[in-house]
């Protein structure tokens, strides 16, 4: 009976293997089937943005007050669906309690009038790292208002995809601008 | 043979030639000596050496192989990128059926290969979020990790594995959902099942090895868990009912060093009975400050019987935590060596709960303070006599220490003069001084 052990390691790895995979599938289905929306970050304190290997996201959507649930206390996880503005960045459309119908929405927390998006860090790789922080500083101070992030949002969950500064993916901001200093 | 002997026995054959060529004893009986203490000297030490080195081994690779993946990663693809974070998983799989099928029997390949294996589980999920961007939330992401690596713990028998699982629920009760530390949910309350998925385990390896140092820190990472899990409780249940769940933990805490651990080691106590000191004289001097008695809470918190789901289960932990410790110093009191093991400070429970229902009922801040006054005065006094009688020089000083501390304290919550305070510093200082001679003196007649 030594060997018992050995089915029972099988299904707990299974398990183990399952976890992260069930991850990425997750995700992969928003990132193939979710709508894109585009989110304007809020002008941040340039002090405070980096922390290491990721960019400290802030929103403006997040400073957007919306009318909560009824009875939804405060840090209660609420869905919320998006709309395009004219400038078509998007907005807090409504705040529901319970499953919407449809693809298009998204699991949030309540604060109070507010909603907190559910994705705060934008990670990028220690080369691009000290790069990255000067120029989101650049980008996304009070008077510049040139930083967005595409997210792509799916059956209740969302995807951060791709940080955009001055119209162009992070990536290809830093190599355009890496000759300039 | 009790484990700590062996540094005494290695102490003692070494001795032996001398001892020989000296006259004391004769060859024969030299070697007499020899061959007991060399069959029931264990290779343990070599062994908590290659267990240790096997577990900093194991970990320094998996650090280094994820360090070298994370300094190319932007190189790499996505899919690329997942593949890679899976292999430390998939490899630490391999070495694991490997141990399994062919190492069982080791300790250092069990724990090795299951940190291993743990570490791993984190590091793929964590590595899979970085890639996707998956933000979310740290709570869920320790409690997945944990339970997955709950199962190895049982596979591999392993002290380490059960440690981390045990650090880990603490984590998961402290880290709230939104990220911040400390905040209180009435899902906290489910760490107790996470710490009782954990007992089994615990017992297991209590049988096995109860005076090893694997235990000790298997024991250390419960309590810990214990106490941040305590705390939780006490913000959840009657939130006044702290002082007495706390002075239960450290009760606890305190006897499980003195009595069933009492045989640790022949020369020292078990860590846990310096920790239970610290824990109760520090509780003790707290709360008998008359200010640690006043407080709002007991008109808007305390309902001894709350209304809803959380409460009332909070409360009934914090209750059950009580009656624990009351039920374990009666069991320890009756069965144990009254000479041997110093039941004194175990008295904080009770008292503390009284003290508790005085404060609750009255209000009354004074009698509360006033009865952990006496209290700690009764321990340093009866510590201090119990020394003394029996010749121990330290456990004598403890208990002048205890005075002195609740003199120190007394001091500064009154408006005694500077004469009267110095007055008193002195006698305690004389007290210390005739202490110290008296337990000598009877040495020297003993």
């Amino acid at each position: 009976m030594k060997h018992w052990r050995l089915p029972v390691f099988a299904f707990v790895a299974f398990a183990q293997l399952a976890a992260p995979a069930s991850l990425i599938w997750k995700r992969e289905q928003t990132l193939r089937h979710g709508r894109v929306w585009k989110l304007r970050t809020a002008p941040v304190d340039p002090v405070d943005a980096f922390r290491g290997r990721y960019v400290a996201l802030e929103f403006e959507a997040e400073g957007q007050e919306i009318s909560p649930p009824p009875n939804a206390s405060y840090q209660q996880a609420v869905f919320a669906t998006l709309r395009e503005n004219a400038e078509g960045f998007a907005e807090i459309d409504q705040v529901l309690a319970s499953r919407p119908g449809g693809d298009d929405f998204f699991e949030a927390q309540l604060r109070g009038k507010t909603v907190s998006l559910p994705f705060d860090k934008y990670w990028v790789t220690e080369r691009d790292a000290p790069a990255a922080e000067a120029a989101y500083r650049a980008q996304s101070g009070r008077d510049k208002r040139n930083a967005f992030v595409t997210v792509r949002v799916f059956r209740g969950d969302a995807a951060l995809e791709q940080l955009y500064l001055d119209g162009l993916p992070l990536g290809e901001y830093l190599r355009a601008n890496s000759g300039q200093k | 043979m009790r484990a700590a002997d062996r540094s005494g026995t290695r102490w003692l054959l070494a001795e032996l030639p001398e001892l020989v060529a000296g006259g004391i004893i004769s060859a024969d009986s030299a070697e007499a000596l020899r061959r007991h203490y060399s069959t029931t000297l264990p290779t343990e030490p070599r062994r908590i050496g290659f267990v240790l080195s096997a577990i900093l081994g194991s970990l320094l690779i998996g650090a280094g192989i994820i360090l070298l993946v994370a300094h190319n990663w932007d190189f790499l693809s996505r899919p690329v990128r997942c593949a890679i974070s899976f292999g430390p998983l998939v490899l630490s799989q391999a070495l694991a059926i490997f141990v399994l099928l062919r190492r069982n029997e080791s300790a250092p390949w069990r724990e090795s290969a299951a940190i291993l294996n743990v570490a791993a589980i984190g590091t793929a999920i964590a590595l899979v979020s970085q890639t996707y961007q998956i933000q979310g939330d740290f709570a869920r992401f320790i409690l997945v990790w944990m339970l997955l690596a709950l199962p190895i713990v049982y596979l591999f028998r392993t002290n380490v594995g059960l440690a981390i699982y045990f650090v880990g629920a603490t984590v998961w009760v402290v880290s709230s959902k939104t990220g911040d530390f400390f905040g209180v949910r009435p899902n906290d309350l489910w760490v107790w099942a996470l710490l009782l998925l954990g007992v089994p385990a615990f017992i297991a390896r209590l049988r096995q090895d109860r005076f090893g140092f694997g235990m000790l820190l298997v024991m250390t990472a419960l309590a810990v868990a214990t106490a941040f899990s305590l705390g939780q409780t006490d913000e959840i249940g009657a939130q006044s009912f702290w002082r007495c769940s706390f002075a239960a933990f450290w009760t606890v805490v305190y006897l499980v060093g003195a009595a069933p651990f009492r045989d640790w080691r022949t020369i020292r106590p078990h860590p846990f009975v310096a920790a239970g000191w610290i824990g109760i004289l520090s509780l003790a001097i707290f709360l008998s400050f008359q200010d640690t008695w006043r407080t709002r809470q007991w008109q808007n918190a305390v309902y001894l019987v709350p209304r809803h789901y959380p409460d009332v289960l909070a409360a009934g932990i914090q209750v059950a935590w009580i009656l624990a410790a009351l039920l374990f110093a009666t069991c320890a009191l009756w069965r144990a060596d009254r000479t041997r093991v110093n039941f004194a400070p175990a008295g904080l429970a009770p008292i503390a709960l009284v003290a508790w229902g005085i404060a609750k009922r009255t209000g009354n801040p004074l009698i509360p303070s006033l009865l952990l006054n006496f209290f700690t005065f009764v321990l340093g006094i009866f510590t201090l006599l119990r020394g003394i009688r029996a010749g121990r020089v330290f456990e004598a000083n403890l208990g002048m220490l205890v005075i002195a501390i609740l003199a120190v304290a007394r001091f500064f919550d009154s408006d005694f003069e500077f004469v009267l305070r110095g007055i008193a510093f002195i006698a305690i200082g004389l007290g210390f001084l005739v202490t110290n001679l008296v337990v000598l003196k009877r040495r020297v007649r003993a």
